[in-house]
């Protein structure tokens, strides 16, 4: 990723964090840590309003 | 040529003539910007703009893989002999628009070095004239010969000639007494006159450092004035002006420096208007 | 006038004194203007040399201008600039060296020098195998016989970044969390980009009407695990990556690429064409296109194209250029101004790119590449311009790794498409193109290709370079109609001129497969492969019209479900609904916002009963299988991303496709339809009825490869081991090449 930033975490954590991530199928414990933060603040985000979505999509020619 | 320096003393005179009052630096950065145009124009017209973008493009990219691949020594130098090659190719393409330049900015640059290159003299300023003997006046003989000057009202002669026989040539020294435009003569043993203006003023106007005789060469080279009109006898008049340097910012320097610098950067700014690739 | 004489006599003292003063003057006055005036013009005299006779004339005072000055000024710099580059990069190489030394984790040992891959987007093995026979496909056959050929698992779903994520990752769906170029906001149901975020700028300093952003606004890409050239580049192997899709924004890795499918057109959408017509305004294009009305201004015609919105002012207006016509009837041309672009078209002829430049604020303009056509200019006047690419010269989104890699490439082949889905497959289902100019734009596009594919080789002594051909999916999807007999869109095809645009294609693909095997070297592995097949598209099935039909989905009161994206639907009361190309989700409680399924017992219940009631669903009026399969996504694979996915994967029969109402969230009309538009081939069907296939210019050690495998076969051919996380399972348990020259020596 292009930017990126360092966030300091307990070390049992990152310990569990890194066996959880291999488990599941992660890349890197990096990639799980993002994952499950991306789902909590997917729902505190403000959705994408429907006229954004008709013009982001337009042309895909696939659908529309 | 004596025509072609003739009008274009007239035009440049014309042009100048609003701004002889002003700071000159101020008229030489609008000379700057016009040549700009001008040579970018001709540069256009007369040069390949299609492969000179081509050229330019491929040289840009050889810059770009030598940052890419920066751990690949090989590829470093691959891309250094590129550019050279490339850079060759393009003072190829430079080499016709350069040709075409030169003969119009040898004249602009004559007209403009008159002007900017030396100031008129100051009332109360002295200054050095010197005639200088045709070649072969001079071999006839070593003596000093009986050549007197004449100064109009004005400017006075205060030395008696001082004749330097290695060059053949005569100099006095005078003063600037009065504003105006002046003509010296200088009267040779046989009665023949040969006139030299000298030009007195606080103004920015053109001055004629050197009145030569006719010739392809002399005409191009000291285009301020006409070229002696009767040949023999004398080479040339020679009135010392002072210098004149430009005052940018303070700080005072030759004029062809400004010129040089305000053309370029005027013709960097102006080249994608102008949709001139070079 | 009193004129003063002077004698040509003087005093010895006197000339003593005055030859001194003389001398100092003319050292001071006179010597030193002429001095400086020369010491000019020797600056400048190499020039002077180059001007020849009329120099020799006056070789002091000419002075060469900025034009020419500028020649040699600006060829000295670069020479000066490279000089200064290469000292520092050969200075710094040892410093790089040891670095790159360093922070190696283990010495990888390669098997090979390079790998070379090469996507044909969509190659069918039917297709393939077909014209194999019949000869037409030598290259293809000379590689085949040099290693070997096979038919390739594609993913499921077998859609373009559904597979070339598993291509790249290694890994399923379900690890890498693309299911579909589509994925759904739960709390709105509303589609979304499933690859891309690309989010607002909400921080700006406002100056009056104008306003600075102070942040770049969120650019991510979705795609999750990690692409084999990320872990190659860990271990120092170099990869360049053109045109992959789902590779937008680009990631950094050791190497370069250039990003592909779902980047967007400066507009930021997936392409939107612009008709600029005189055409009195009746049915807007309902997909892709945006019409704009020409008004006729004296002997000419005038618009306003309207560019990227203009974050630096208030209110985020669209930027603006002026767009004028002016035809001249008697040349048959027509002029046509954009802003300060002018070009002289021929009307039905595509021209080159033309640059045009958006101002946004002073110092600040944002730049795009289009192409145009005079589609007419007799009673109507219509002129194409085809979706606004960025530019990837100076592009105003990241669509390159490094960022100026793009740029690069431009400075290196020309301006190039940098649009994700570039061909402009719409404007010639809405009729506004014709076969012809798209195949020229699809050609251009793969020339372009070739042309930045070849630069990365000729480029790269050791490492991977992958690239991706988008032509082969492209025409099939639009010219499949011309293939078979009776395609509902296959009006017309005794007298179509580009009937076999599929098979020149394949040709023509074949013919650079020859160009490849000709430039191999020792240590090169060539793999040629598609991420899947082709087949038919005469049938669209609304999935949401059968699931309405069977009380699965249900609209609000009074609603006949015709509008998109689901608004219509009454969600308290639905269960299932499909979205997008894939599949079917299901309404979850807790998952979906007004989801109604319970997770668990209940979700399992509804999943169950709609795989018994889709599979081998029949299409009555053509008395065909329309649904083969449908699948329990959980069923397939397990991987952290399985929420995103469809509950259910529909596996279509040949001939049949999500219809175009269905994808667009439209709830109304029949269950089956007929297909009529030119995009007339697909794909998204069960994924075992599309394969694609592989060559390798080596024999691989498996039986059933798979588009998974590439990724750890990758790694394994640099010596490194594939990660657990990887599904796939690499193609060589052994060293191909040292196993080929064994070979190669017992024979000869």
């Amino acid at each position: 990723m292009f930017n990126t930033k360092s966030v300091k975490l307990d070390k049992n954590l990152v310990a569990r964090v890194k066996r959880y991530a291999e488990i599941a199928g992660y890349s890197s414990p990096e990639e799980f840590v993002t994952h499950a933060l991306e789902k909590e603040l997917s729902k505190l985000d403000a959705a994408a309003t429907e006229e954004d979505i008709k013009k982001t999509l337009r042309g895909l020619g696939y659908i529309s | 040529m004596s025509h072609l320096n003739a009008v274009l003393g007239a035009v440049f005179d014309a042009l100048l003539a609003p701004a002889r009052d002003l700071p000159p630096i101020l008229s030489l950065s609008a000379f700057s910007l016009a040549t700009a145009v001008a040579m970018l124009l001709v540069f256009k017209r007369t040069s390949n703009q299609a492969r000179l973008f081509a050229v330019k493009r491929s040289i840009h990219a050889c810059l770009f893989e030598i940052r890419l691949f920066g751990d690949d020594l090989r590829a470093i130098f691959r891309a250094q002999g590129e550019i050279l090659r490339r850079n060759l190719t393009y003072l190829r393409l430079s080499l016709a628009p350069m040709f075409w330049m030169i003969i119009p900015l040898a004249l602009v640059f004559g007209q403009l070095h008159f002007r900017y290159g030396y100031r008129a003299l100051k009332p109360g300023e002295r200054f050095i004239v010197k005639a200088t003997l045709a070649a072969e006046s001079r071999r006839q003989t070593q003596d000093r010969p009986a050549i007197t000057l004449e100064a109009p009202a004005g400017l006075r002669i205060e030395t008696p000639a001082v004749w330097i026989p290695s060059r053949g040539e005569l100099a006095w020294r005078l003063l600037a007494e009065r504003a105006g435009d002046h003509d010296l003569s200088v009267v040779m043993p046989d009665g023949a006159t040969f006139r030299k203006s000298v030009r007195v003023s606080e103004r920015l106007i053109r001055v004629s450092p050197r009145r030569v005789a006719p010739s392809f060469t002399n005409e191009l080279l000291y285009p301020a004035e006409r070229p002696f009109t009767s040949g023999g006898g004398l080479d040339a008049i020679t009135v010392a002006y002072p210098d004149r340097k430009i005052d940018v910012f303070g700080i005072r320097m030759h004029w062809v420096i400004p010129y040089f610098v305000l053309s370029f950067l005027g013709a960097f700014a102006l080249r994608k208007r102008l949709r001139v690739t070079f | 006038m009193p004129a003063c004489r002077l004698s040509n006599t003087m005093t010895a003292p006197e000339m003593a004194h005055f030859a001194g003063k003389a001398r100092d003057v003319q050292d001071t006055t006179l010597a030193k203007p002429r001095h400086a005036y020369m010491k000019t013009a020797r600056l400048i005299t190499p020039a002077l040399l180059a001007g020849g006779a009329f120099l020799c004339a006056a070789p002091a005072e000419a002075y060469i201008g900025p034009g020419a000055g500028f020649a040699l000024l600006s060829s000295f710099l670069v020479l000066f600039t490279t000089m200064v580059i290469a000292a520092f990069s050969v200075l710094l190489w040892p410093l790089r060296t040891l670095v790159r030394i360093l922070r190696r984790r283990r010495r990888p040992e390669p098997w090979i020098k390079r790998l070379i891959i090469v996507g044909f987007d969509g190659q069918d093995f039917g297709l393939t195998n077909r014209w194999l026979a019949e000869g037409k496909l030598p290259n293809f056959q000379k590689l085949a016989g040099m290693g070997c050929y096979h038919s390739l698992k594609t993913s499921h779903p077998s859609i373009s970044p559904v597979a070339w994520s598993s291509f790249s990752t290694g890994a399923h769906p379900a690890k890498h969390r693309i299911f579909d170029f589509l994925d759904r906001d739960r709390r709105t149901y509303l589609p979304q980009l499933s690859s891309t975020r690309v989010g607002k700028v909400d921080r700006f300093l406002s100056l009056g009407r104008w306003r600075i952003p102070l942040r770049k606004p969120e650019l991510r890409l979705l795609r999750g695990s990690k692409p084999f050239w990320t872990l190659l580049g860990e271990r120092n192997v170099w990869s360049t990556v053109l045109r992959v899709p789902i590779t937008f924004p680009p990631e950094r890795f050791y190497g370069a690429q250039l990003s592909a499918m779902c980047a967007p057109d400066l507009l930021g959408t997936q392409g939107t064409f612009l008709l600029f017509t005189t055409r009195p305004a009746g049915e807007r294009f309902k997909e892709g296109g945006l019409r704009i009305p020409l008004s006729r201004n004296g002997n000419g015609f005038t618009a306003t194209l309207e560019g990227p919105n203009n974050l630096f002012i208030k209110g985020e207006p669209p930027m603006r250029l002026p767009l004028s016509i002016r035809i001249d009837g008697a040349r048959k041309r027509a002029r046509i101004a954009i802003g300060d672009v002018e070009t002289d078209l021929e009307p039905r002829r595509l021209s080159d790119w033309i640059q045009l430049s958006f101002r946004a604020a002073p110092l600040v303009t944002v730049s795009a590449i289009t192409r145009l056509m005079i589609t007419e200019m007799d009673e109507h006047v219509s002129l194409y311009m085809s979706p606004l690419n960025i530019d990837p010269e100076k592009p105003a989104m990241p669509i390159s790794h490094p960022s100026y890699y793009a740029t690069y490439l431009a400075k290196r082949i020309g301006p190039y498409a940098t649009l994700g889905l570039a061909e402009d497959t719409w404007a010639l289902n809405e009729g506004v193109i014709d076969d012809a100019t798209f195949l020229r734009m699809t050609y251009d596009i793969d020339l372009e290709r070739q042309a930045m594919f070849r630069a990365a080789l000729e480029r790269m002594r050791a490492g991977t370079l992958t690239c991706v051909f988008d032509a082969t999916d492209r025409i099939q999807h639009m010219f499949w109609r011309y293939l078979e007999d009776g395609h509902p869109a296959g009006t017309n095809r005794e007298n179509a001129a580009h009937a076999d645009a599929i098979e020149a294609l394949y040709r023509h693909n074949d013919a650079f497969v020859g160009e490849l095997i000709g430039g191999l070297d020792k240590g090169d592995v060539l793999i040629v492969l598609s991420d899947h097949g082709f087949s038919s598209f005469r049938r669209g099935v609304n999935l949401n019209a059968w699931l309405l039909a069977n009380g699965y989905l249900a609209l609000q009161e009074g609603k006949d479900g015709s509008a998109e994206w689901l608004r219509e639907v009454d969600w308290s009361r639905t269960q299932a609904y499909a979205l997008g190309l894939a599949g079917l989700y299901l309404n979850v409680k807790g998952r979906e916002a007004s989801g109604v399924v319970a997770p668990g017992e209940e979700a399992r219940r509804v999943k169950t009963e709609l795989i018994e009631k889709l599979s081998g669903l029949v299409d009555e009026e053509k008395g065909a299988v329309g649904v083969r399969e449908v699948f329990d996504t959980a069923a397939l694979y397990q991987g952290p991303y399985l929420d995103n996915a469809p509950d259910l994967l529909v596996g279509f029969n040949a001939g049949y496709r999500t219809s175009w109402d269905c994808a667009t969230g439209m709830a109304s009309g029949p269950v089956f339809e007929d297909n009529l538009k030119a995009w007339s081939g697909d794909h998204t069907i069960d994924p075992r009825l599309v394969p694609g296939v592989i060559f390798c210019n080596v024999p691989i050690d498996r039986e059933d490869p798979a588009l998974i495998d590439l990724a750890p076969t990758a790694l394994k051919l640099f010596g490194i081991q594939p990660p657990p996380h990887m599904d796939g399972k690499t193609l060589f348990e052994k060293n191909p090449l040292a196993r080929r020259d064994a070979g190669g020596k017992r024979t000869s």
